[in-house]
């Protein structure tokens, strides 16, 4: 008899501690890369998410980032959080934690800590969450861990700069091609100035990501000499120290109507404004039959 | 097999003999046929007269351009045939080679295109009696009507260029379209899902066809580029 009843007593006991899940974000994403130029001005916040509502355990969550694993407490150099009210996150399906500065990350707060932006260092940082949860058949209230951990890479290594495999000169316009040197390149930024211009005269003409590997430089002058500078960005938005450069002239192509030299009736446009009446002439004739064809019908 | 067009003038008596029963009351008990629907296919060409015949040669190396033409026909006479109202739009384009403007021998990193757009509006018979109450698959039919043809051509950095001497790469000269071509109408090799078709989505026929196009591009425009060709087309239609 007590055999049979075990398990639906089982049952019944998980069934009534419901097993709560917090699963945490950062902006809705499980990783953020973050550079030396978030840290002056930049923070994030963390949003928690609660699967099951009921419990009888009561106790804050906390929530802080550590440089280390994620355990069931904070540890020594760990950053907090201001704790969520047990009574604002047992009884809401989600909500947000209190806003920390890239700058206060434990990364760069501490003994022997780097300044943010200053180092050029690479590390992962993970935002923890615990709270107290109620166990399945003993009931008893313990400490666990958050389902889910986002984490805070930290990069202030700026990527290798790209190669340029070659620049075409087109009509008023370079093409570039280039390709990546380094794993970490996300996006390539082009600029570009008249040769022999100063470094502060180059103008951004385009971002293009990783998987691009061409890109024209438009409204140039042709017939006069560009350089074309190619930069690696990362994820981190960090740029790469040095750059790409090659040059290039613009050349104008011939126009279709152009191919045939000087011969006559080529590449003629907008020599059609004796046909606009002919047009309509004939839309009236087609209306006219149709209207004859409508009247014999009915 | 010597004489393949009498094996498949058999083939589609054959057909027309077996599906005639169901295809005799095609038309009763039907739904109401308004007009046609035509997704075609074909190898154009513009004639491209004289020294802009050298231009299109010297680019494109004679190269027809794949042209793909929707059709709508609406018909408002069905007792002897079907006359109708039909707006046609197609889009072609063909991409080549260009030359530099400082050295015309040399040729240019870039590609000059010509893209075209036919517009017509035309007047649409078929004589589609004998298939409607007699279950002949076969349907001739006769188009005619005006066209435009706008049309446009640039290299890689510009969608529109201009030629040395200013003048725009681009128009929309007008001209006549004419058309005949022969349908075959697949109802017969289905009649039951053919009916079907019709209960379901209210296509009442569906068609194969081949066509001989005539576009005159000179008769209103005896400068620029002449577009005009005789071309095949070959779709698919859906009468509904």
């Amino acid at each position: 008899m007590l055999s049979r009843l075990l398990p639906l007593l089982l049952v019944g006991f998980a069934t009534a501690a419901q097993a709560q899940t917090i699963a945490l974000t950062i902006d809705g994403r499980s990783d953020i890369a973050l550079g030396p130029s978030d840290c002056s001005s930049g923070s994030f916040i963390v949003t928690w998410a609660n699967t099951a509502l009921a419990s009888t355990c009561s106790g804050d969550l906390e929530l802080w980032v550590t440089t280390g694993s994620c355990d069931i407490k904070p540890g020594t150099g760990d950053v907090k959080f201001d704790n969520i009210a047990s009574t604002t996150f047992r009884t809401t399906a989600s909500g947000q934690s209190s806003s920390m500065r890239f700058a206060d990350l434990p990364l760069f707060v501490g003994g022997d800590a780097g300044s943010c932006g200053s180092a050029e260092i690479a590390q992962k940082m993970t935002v923890c969450g615990a709270f107290l949860q109620q166990r399945p058949v003993t009931l008893a209230c313990e400490k666990t861990s958050a389902s889910s951990s986002p984490t805070l890479s930290y990069d202030a290594e700026p990527p290798v700069a790209p190669v340029i495999d070659g620049v075409s000169g087109l009509s008023n316009a370079l093409r570039v091609s280039f390709s990546p040197k380094d794993e970490d390149t996300r996006t390539f930024q082009i600029l570009y100035a008249p040769s022999g211009s100063s470094a502060d005269t180059f103008v951004l003409s385009s971002t293009v990501t990783r998987g691009t590997t061409q890109a024209t430089v438009a409204n140039l002058e042709n017939d006069k000499e560009y350089e074309v500078r190619v930069y690696s960005k990362d994820d981190a938005q960090n740029r790469s120290k040095t750059y790409a450069a090659a040059r290039g002239t613009p050349v104008a192509a011939l126009a279709l109507g152009d191919l045939c030299g000087e011969l006559k009736n080529c590449g003629n446009a907008g020599c059609e404004s004796t046909s606009g009446p002919v047009m309509v002439l004939a839309v009236l004739l087609l209306s006219v039959l149709v209207r004859g064809a409508r009247r014999k019908r009915s | 097999m010597k004489h393949p067009f009498w094996v498949s003038a058999l083939c589609v008596c054959a057909l027309s003999g077996a599906a005639r029963a169901d295809v005799v009351d095609v038309g009763l008990g039907h739904s109401p046929r308004v007009g046609m629907f035509e997704i075609k296919l074909g190898s154009y060409k513009p004639s491209m007269a004289g020294s802009a015949g050298e231009a299109y040669s010297i680019a494109f190396k004679d190269q027809p351009m794949l042209l793909v033409q929707l059709e709508f026909d609406y018909q408002f006479f069905q007792k002897y045939g079907s006359l109708g109202l039909g707006i046609s739009v197609g889009y072609a384009e063909k991409y080549g080679q260009t030359f530099l403007v400082s050295d015309p021998s040399k040729p240019a990193d870039e590609r000059v295109h010509l893209k075209i757009v036919p517009l017509a509006l035309m007047a649409v018979y078929r004589l589609d009696y004998g298939a409607i109450h007699w279950g002949i698959p076969v349907v001739p039919y006769t188009k005619f009507g005006v066209a435009m043809v706008p049309w446009w051509s640039g290299t890689s950095t510009a969608q529109v260029s201009n030629t040395r001497t200013g003048q725009r790469q681009a128009g929309h000269p007008f001209g006549l379209t004419f058309t005949a071509g022969l349908s075959l109408l697949l109802d017969v090799l289905d009649p039951r899902l053919a009916r079907d078709f019709d209960t379901d989505v209210g296509i009442n026929h569906t068609y194969l066809f081949a066509e001989f196009n005539r576009l005159n591009n000179r008769l209103f425009n005896k400068d620029g580029y002449d577009f005009s060709s005789g071309y095949f087309m070959f779709g698919l239609a859906l009468e509904f």
